[in-house]
């Protein structure tokens, strides 16, 4: 499945633009690095209300920043797309890279199970409110989730094939 | 450049880029410290210029203790990755640039902090924040954006 999913990115238009434009790889990296800081920024702000801190914040209030979160997810998913298909050998084998695409997986159910079960109730929490237990544990486990994809990111070159 | 070749030589420097997690897990904490320092002194600056309209100034503001502590990890974090190439690196025009980013851009900040903490209060209640404020505003969202362009660039050029 590995070879077949390389043998197809090499074949790619976007396999030969990397390629051919010495200046596509630190700039898709660059793209990459803005939105990895919008997308945690304002996700730091987000979960450690959730988990009870800054109290003096209303929920409401840090819940507006949820669309940068999703812009930074979406620039990071778009370059993410370039390297994997840049470089699919570098990539598509590496355990690094596994983890980083489970703890995605892991974060979004964590955002899911956000939607189905907190979304209302935090929605009319007042300032100085209190949060409830799950929603301490969703985000603190969103911060874990989120910041472990960094890690294994920044892990992909120094780890192998596993 | 003695100092330097001795910084290279420090048992730092070899821990650093001589072992085997070394190299590894100092990058890794300048990307977490990274994420949390630039993050949230975006989201100020933006703030300061009238995005995400709603949310209070003081919101964002108290969020600033988090971002000096990201910016603690990556000031150690990034003399520890200095100390491994040192000669290499005040050589380096990206790297040069990327320091000189981040010493305006922490001034900016800094000062944002400063009016932001005397002000917060008023803007929330419909003061206008003043155009001074919003020029640093600026600064702090190019400074910070040189350093991550710079700095990617370090690794290439």
């Amino acid at each position: 499945m590995v070879q077949n999913l390389i043998d197809w990115a090499l074949g790619t238009s976007v396999h030969t633009w990397v390629l051919s434009n010495s200046w596509a790889w630190p700039a898709m990296e660059t793209l990459h690095f803005f939105g990895l800081c919008f997308m945690l920024g304002a996700l730091i702000i987000i979960d450690t209300r959730m988990m009870g801190y800054f109290k003096s914040v209303s929920f409401d209030a840090v819940h507006r920043l949820l669309p940068w979160v999703f812009i930074g997810f979406g620039v990071n998913l778009i370059t993410g797309f370039v390297f994997l298909l840049g470089d699919p050998s570098l990539y598509a084998p590496n355990i690094g890279f596994h983890l980083k695409l489970i703890l995605i997986v892991l974060g979004g159910l964590n955002a899911a199970l956000y939607y189905w079960k907190l979304h209302g109730k935090l929605g009319q929490l007042e300032t100085n409110g209190d949060t409830n237990s799950l929603a301490k544990l969703v985000g603190a486990s969103s911060l874990v989730f989120w910041f472990g994809v960094l890690i294994m990111g920044r892990m992909i070159p120094y780890v192998g094939t596993g | 450049m003695l100092l330097l070749e001795w910084l290279e030589r420090s048992a730092l420097a070899d821990w650093v880029a001589g072992s085997l997690w070394g190299y590894p897990i100092t990058l890794v904490s300048h990307g977490i410290g990274f994420a949390i320092v630039v993050g949230i002194i975006f989201m100020l600056s933006f703030r300061l210029l009238g995005m995400f309209a709603g949310i209070p100034y003081q919101t964002v503001l108290s969020y600033m203790r988090l971002a000096w502590a990201g910016f603690l990890l990556n000031f150690i974090s990034g003399c520890m990755l200095f100390s491994a190439q040192a000669t290499f690196f005040v050589t380096s025009t990206p790297f040069l640039t990327k320091i000189a980013a981040i010493v305006i851009g922490a001034v900016a900040a800094v000062l944002m902090q400063q009016k932001a903490r005397e002000g917060a209060r008023d803007w929330d209640s419909g003061t206008a924040v003043p155009s001074k404020v919003k020029n640093m505003a600026i600064v702090s969202i190019v400074c910070w954006s040189i350093t991550i362009i710079a700095g990617r660039l370090t690794a290439y050029l």
